[in-house]
């Protein structure tokens, strides 16, 4: 799974089309008024694991993913 | 909140993310040119949260207190985004004030700014030659499927 998600070339990426299969299964995978998946990431601050539900336990969160590209 | 995730236009400076020590290095170089302020949370390697959350280079989600979605965008504007949450605590003040009300869902399209040239800038800037290549081949896929 590592291989095929963290892809080498954006161009090859494209030409298999994997582009295009995950931007149009965005709209069905997930929906507002569903549970958030919870998931274990490292705070880049201090390395520590952070459980993404511990972040809307007491208030909204806002998620945005990005990249440094 | 930002959650990074594998890059998505790797390159001479971030190549794709072998190693998780990798991507860590990856994030604070992020957290560094960009300056950002609020907090930075490093996916696996395998991009579990990513995919949880659907795989889309620049999403943002919202996620109410609890737990529900509450906002979900194919593409990040902090603009629309700050409107969206404005909104949504505006509606839990007149809770408060002992008006009744009931959620429902709406799916909207929204814009955001696209610069084109200087996304080519600084994608080579950033990651290289290289990097800015194989974007323009696959604009010229793009084209080609219509």
């Amino acid at each position: 799974m590592t291989d095929t998600y963290n892809y080498e070339h954006f161009d090859a990426y494209v030409r298999d089309g994997a582009d295009q299969a995950e931007f149009a299964g965005f709209a069905d995978h997930l929906h507002v008024g569903e549970a958030a998946p919870d998931a274990a990431l490292t705070r880049l601050d201090d390395g520590e694991q952070v459980a993404l539900s511990s972040l809307w336990s007491d208030s909204y969160a806002v998620l945005e993913f990005g990249s440094f590209t | 909140m930002f959650v990074y995730t594998r890059e998505a236009h790797p390159g001479a400076h971030v190549p794709a993310h072998a190693t998780f020590d990798d991507k860590l290095a990856a994030a604070g170089q992020l957290r560094d040119v960009f300056g950002i302020s609020r907090p930075i949370l490093v996916d696996d390697l395998d991009g579990t949260a990513h995919r949880a959350y659907g795989s889309m280079p620049n999403m943002t989600w919202v996620v109410g207190r609890g737990g529900r979605l509450v906002y979900k965008a194919e593409w990040t504007s902090a603009t629309n985004v700050e409107a969206f949450v404005d909104r949504h605590t505006d509606t839990r003040g007149e809770r408060t004030a002992g008006v009744t009300l009931a959620p429902y869902v709406t799916e909207q399209l929204e814009h955001r700014e696209v610069d084109r040239q200087a996304f080519y800038r600084h994608l080579e800037q950033r990651n290289g030659p290289r990097s800015l290549a194989e974007f323009r081949e696959a604009e010229r896929i793009w084209s080609d499927r219509g």
